[in-house]
């Protein structure tokens, strides 16, 4: 039998490294390269929803909404990476995993529009022409960092 | 501080494969005063843990591996007095639904509120100790 995690109400959480948090800079905002047709509705989409920011503020403490923060920036580049390989790869099974993990960490935290983005790209049906596969994945990279300034700025 | 903790400790186990995930629930629900007693990383996990543990309540991620949704059957075979409440994205509405007519309490979308999430905890675990068969949706 495997080892199962049975924790108490102070270690269920996962540790996660806050420096790591650090890495994208100075908070600030930006704006993200225009997206493409098939991002039409990732566009139209607020980057993070006012009212889960609000929820999360409300509900959690400051070292709960710091480690959120921190864990989002710890795992962010990993998922773009799988992501990329899998465009990259024209693999659709590992991309619409890839896009499904992402898309759930997004939503979970309120950043709805790399949820979006992240769904469009869940249910990409088509192999990708490479030119394309290289405009997405630049647009995803963009609107992820923008997404981890954005939370840092709002949780912490 | 947490903005409402009106919850009992109620027990909750959660299973999801997304470590951030797992981790926000956790301080969702002990925002609100529930007490985490097991936290899986897919549903064989949850399956396994539910016996020992016991939980009032499981929140299980339907697109996990082995599936939340033998994960939901398994546990309410070791537990039977479990509200089982099933965070998806969309696309599974369809496969939820028989799920819930096999017995799940709940449905939720991901990226629902804490608030949110806490209430239908609450009511899911109320549901199942008074109506076995009410099931509820968010």
């Amino acid at each position: 039998m495997r080892e199962l995690a049975i924790p108490n109400n102070n270690s269920s959480v996962e540790p996660v490294s806050p420096r790591q948090a650090r890495r994208a800079g100075p908070a600030h905002r930006e704006v993200a390269p225009p997206l493409g047709d098939g991002d039409a509705g990732a566009a139209a989409v607020t980057l993070l929803s006012p009212t889960m920011i609000a929820q999360l503020r409300k509900t959690l403490s400051d070292d709960m909404r710091e480690h959120l923060s921190s864990g989002f920036a710890t795992v962010l580049p990993g998922r773009l990476t799988a992501i990329e390989n899998a465009i990259r790869s024209g693999d659709r099974e590992a991309l619409r995993h890839a896009a499904h993990l992402l898309r759930g960490t997004s939503a979970t935290l309120g950043a709805s529009r790399l949820s979006e983005m992240c769904r469009t790209l869940e249910h990409a049906n088509s192999e990708n022409d490479p030119v394309v596969a290289e405009s997405q994945i630049t647009r995803l990279a963009a609107v992820a960092a923008e997404t981890q300034r954005a939370l840092q700025d709002e949780l912490v | 501080m947490p903005a409402f903790s009106d919850a009992r400790r109620h027990r909750l186990l959660i299973a999801d494969d997304d470590s951030l995930v797992r981790s926000t629930m956790s301080m969702f629900a002990m925002a609100a005063g529930f007490e985490v007693v097991g936290v899986a990383e897919d549903g064989e996990q949850a399956v396994e843990l539910a016996p020992v543990t016991q939980p009032d309540v499981a929140l299980l991620d339907v697109d996990m591996p082995s599936g939340g949704l033998s994960a939901a059957q398994g546990i309410l075979e070791v537990a039977t007095a479990t509200a089982i409440v099933l965070p998806s994205n969309d696309e599974l509405e369809a496969e939820v639904r028989s799920l819930l007519l096999a017995g799940a309490s709940a449905y939720c979308r991901k990226g629902v509120s804490p608030e949110v999430l806490a209430d239908m905890l609450k009511r899911s675990i109320h549901a199942r100790a008074g109506d076995p068969q009410q099931q509820l949706q968010c």
